[in-house]
């Protein structure tokens, strides 16, 4: 019998699947340290874990060489206020974040982590291969650049908060050959781990390994391990399109890796893990498919600072420091205006008077003048920033090169907007028309909590990089940190028992779209199951929020995932790990949902008025707990970042001296 | 010229990379390196890789970085293919566009 999926978008007779096919062939690994996801901080987490004298099981849906959101380059590293020569102590910076309109909101004891850990995980990869200094001298005498260390500053050249990487086109594969060099560490490449295991199976109970399978055989993995680290970034980074999704380009307009879609924050969720509560969210900002390549649109913000900008007529565009005061020299585009202490966001910014392209004074379109600027600013835009940044060596610099575009002589289109939106503060330049969603409104999840261990609410799990709200180069020093943490559990504790009854009932879930092949019913592609989860979220999690609405939206997520998600098919590994995807985004789309209603829970009991927020669910119940402000900084922890951060890495001292 | 076949439609827009089977050695270090399987091997040994998952494709040349005959070209979809323009003359081209002016900038990126 031909049933509907064999005839689907066969036109002619599709090629033999280039691997061997072995699904449902299981493979039992025996490791102490499980790292989920193997990005930047995944690959530092591995590292580090290895470096304890434990065993430690590498796992990523990619290649490790190219994976995650550094892993196509990376041309700066944020955020280092650790360096020497940074204008401030990260003591002093947090405190002044803390403050900031726009970080405030987040600004915790994690943030503290990452920005404390930064310079020395900066010199880790140097010693690994990492060349980030000018050490060539091509930009002597450039005012963003150390002549003593030859280390190169990016954006606030006053401050030194950011470093430039010289060779950050190379990270990731760097990352690896570290990874292949640890006798202790044991790679796996092309494997979704899509479920953590629990003791007893039961949701709370501590993590004692995970599943997975292999999207080139379509293998079967169970892992065991004494303690699990997940870095696989999850929705912080913007990428999961809950709420939008193209099904024929969507990929290239994604910022961070396609293959961030949630996995880890589903199965901490699953677990049962305590997530951080969430104020307002809904409609995904800088996720459209039909956006410009990315840094590959004339501009004046970001990989383009500080970029001027003229008409279409020649005319410069003139800029403003933060505050809105006028500057007048390129110089000025780059230190703190008069009474500022660092520039953060935003930044200086030329200022497009609406009004002016009304009259005619400014003719449309933009474009960006990078022939006009000093040689060390073209050369640092064109050569270093988009020579390294992610998917813009090749995508960018090597493609418009050889198309003809000359950043000597030539200048960049920028995007068209409306009149309002050229004259906002904050443009998203890259997508042409500018989103008016204010930031809180991305699709955006702080994720799971964790404690000053970097320790989810489930004893031997642990989370690191965006997985707990630490995007970009920062993923790094919270992923040595946690793999750090996580080895000296796994010292403390005895191996705990995989229960073989959520092993069966996983294994089950993951080969259902491969057995149910043969069943006429078996008609939705992994690209509808996704749509149909958008519909919901953009009709039940967009601007109006009730409870009623709230109800409606998981009333509709558990029908599709009752019904269509029972009939979704999968022709090859490939397919089937994007099904098994698209129920990772399913129950992130729930996480949402439950975080709504936590709300208005927490609203009708009046409970936790100034307090923190955590919700999880368990057994069906949706649990909210509450913690003090500042609760990092309170009993039983110490009162300043440093001494909490100093005590919880007194065992990696002794080891280091011991060693 | 009489011939046609029932096919189904592009899965893509474009087809993001274009490889050269002229200078394709069929090493697949392109599918090794590609994160979304945007790329396949040739279930034929030796034979081109298959661009088969072009809507997955995220652009970011880890595939072309990793070829070592230079046979794999990207090909940026009409929508995004933006304009620039040579300042001494006010001459304006397009990214991939027509009548583009030959390479002038050959330094390679920073590191």
């Amino acid at each position: 019998m031909v049933t509907l999926t064999d005839q689907i978008n066969y036109g002619s007779s599709p090629a033999q699947w280039p691997y061997p096919v072995r699904y449902g062939s299981e493979n039992r690994i025996e490791t102490d340290v499980l790292v989920i996801g193997a990005g930047v901080a995944g690959s530092m987490a591995g590292l580090m874990a290895a470096r304890r004298g434990v065993k430690v099981a590498v796992v990523d849906k990619a290649p490790i060489s190219i994976s995650g959101s550094g892993g196509a380059g990376l041309d700066h590293y944020n955020g280092c206020i650790s360096n020497p020569d940074c204008a401030f102590t990260p003591e002093e910076y947090i405190e002044m974040q803390a403050k900031h309109p726009f970080f405030g909101r987040s600004v915790d004891f994690r943030s503290y982590i990452q920005i404390k850990g930064s310079w020395d995980n900066l010199l880790e990869l140097e010693k690994l291969g990492l060349k980030f200094r000018d050490e060539e001298d091509e930009f002597a005498g450039a005012p963003f650049r150390d002549e003593k260390t030859k280390i190169m500053y990016a954006y606030d050249y006053k401050t030194k908060s950011s470093i430039r990487l010289r060779g950050g086109d190379a990270f990731k594969r760097i990352m690896r050959e570290g990874l292949e060099k640890e006798k202790n560490v044991k790679i796996y490449e092309r494997v979704m781990i899509t479920n953590l295991l629990t003791e007893d199976g039961k949701q709370g109970s501590r993590a004692v390994g995970a599943a997975g399978v292999n999207e080139q055989t379509g293998e079967f993995y169970v892992f065991s391990a004494k303690s699990v680290i997940i870095c696989t970034a999850g929705v912080s980074m913007q990428a999961t399109s809950t709420w939008t999704f193209n099904s024929e380009m969507f990929a290239s307009g994604y910022r961070s890796d396609p293959r961030n879609t949630g996995d880890g924050v589903a199965m901490a969720w699953k677990a049962g893990a305590e997530f951080h509560s969430e104020k307002q969210f809904g409609q995904t900002r800088s996720t459209g498919p039909f956006g410009w390549p990315w840094y590959g649109i004339g501009n004046p913000d970001n990989t383009w600072c500080p970029c001027s900008l003229v008409d279409n007529k020649g005319k410069e565009i003139p800029w403003v420091d933060s505050f809105g005061n006028p500057i007048f020299k390129i110089e000025q585009r780059t230190i703190p205006a008069e009474g500022q202490p660092y520039i953060g966001i935003p930044r200086p910014t030329p200022y497009i008077n609406p009004e002016l392209i009304k009259s005619g004074e400014y003719e449309l379109p933009l474009w960006a003048d990078i022939s006009s600027l000093p040689e060390h600013e073209k050369r640092a835009i064109w050569g270093l920033m988009v020579g390294n940044e992610g998917r813009t060596r090749i995508a960018i610099y090597d493609y418009y090169n050889k198309a003809g575009f000359n950043p000597d002589k030539d200048m960049l289109q920028c995007p068209m907007m409306s009149l309002e939106n050229f004259g906002a503060y904050a443009k998203d330049w890259f997508q042409g028309e500018a989103n008016n969603n204010k930031f809180w409104k991305a699709d955006t999840l702080r994720g799971v909590a964790t404690d000053w261990n970097e320790m989810t609410s489930i004893d031997g799990l642990f989370a690191s990089g965006s997985e707990c709200g630490q995007g970009g180069a920062g993923a790094g020093s919270s992923g040595a940190y946690s793999g750090n943490r996580a080895a000296e559990f796994a010292m403390r504790v005895e191996r705990g028992v995989i229960n073989e009854e959520q092993v069966r009932i996983e294994k089950e879930r993951v080969y259902a779209p491969v057995n149910r092949m043969g069943n006429p019913q078996a008609c939705i592609s992994w690209k509808e199951l996704w749509m149909g989860m958008n519909r919901v979220m953009q009709q039940d999690c967009g601007d109006i929020k009730t409870p009623s609405v709230c109800e409606h939206g998981l009333m509709w997520l558990d029908s599709i995932k009752k019904h269509e998600m029972q009939m979704t098919y999968a022709r090859n590994p490939h397919e089937l790990v994007r099904v098994l995807e698209c129920e990772s985004r399913m129950t992130v789309a729930e996480i949402y949902l439950h975080l709504c209603k936590a709300n208005f829970k927490a609203q009708e009991e009046g409970a936790g008025s100034g307090k923190i927020m955590f919700v999880k669910r368990i057994g069906g119940e949706l649990i909210l707990t509450y913690k003090e402000d500042k609760w990092w900084l309170k009993p039983p922890y110490a009162p300043t970042y440093l001494e909490n951060y100093m005590k919880c890495r007194a065992l990696e001292k002794e080891a280091v001296s011991n060693g | 010229m009489d011939k046609a076949y029932l096919v189904p439609n592009p899965i893509a827009p474009c087809q993001t990379v274009i490889i050269d089977v002229e200078k394709c050695v069929g090493c697949n270090r392109c599918a090794d390196h590609c994160r979304t399987q945007t790329i396949m091997p040739n279930p034929v040994k030796g034979k081109a890789p298959i661009v088969i998952y072009p809507d997955e494709c995220w652009f970011c040349g880890c595939c072309i970085a990793a070829c070592k005959n230079d046979a794999i070209k990207m090909h940026y979809p009409i929508n995004q293919r933006v304009f620039f323009k040579r300042k001494e003359t006010g001459e304006v081209f397009r990214i991939g566009g027509p009548y583009s002016p030959p390479q002038s900038y050959f330094k390679p990126p920073v590191g």
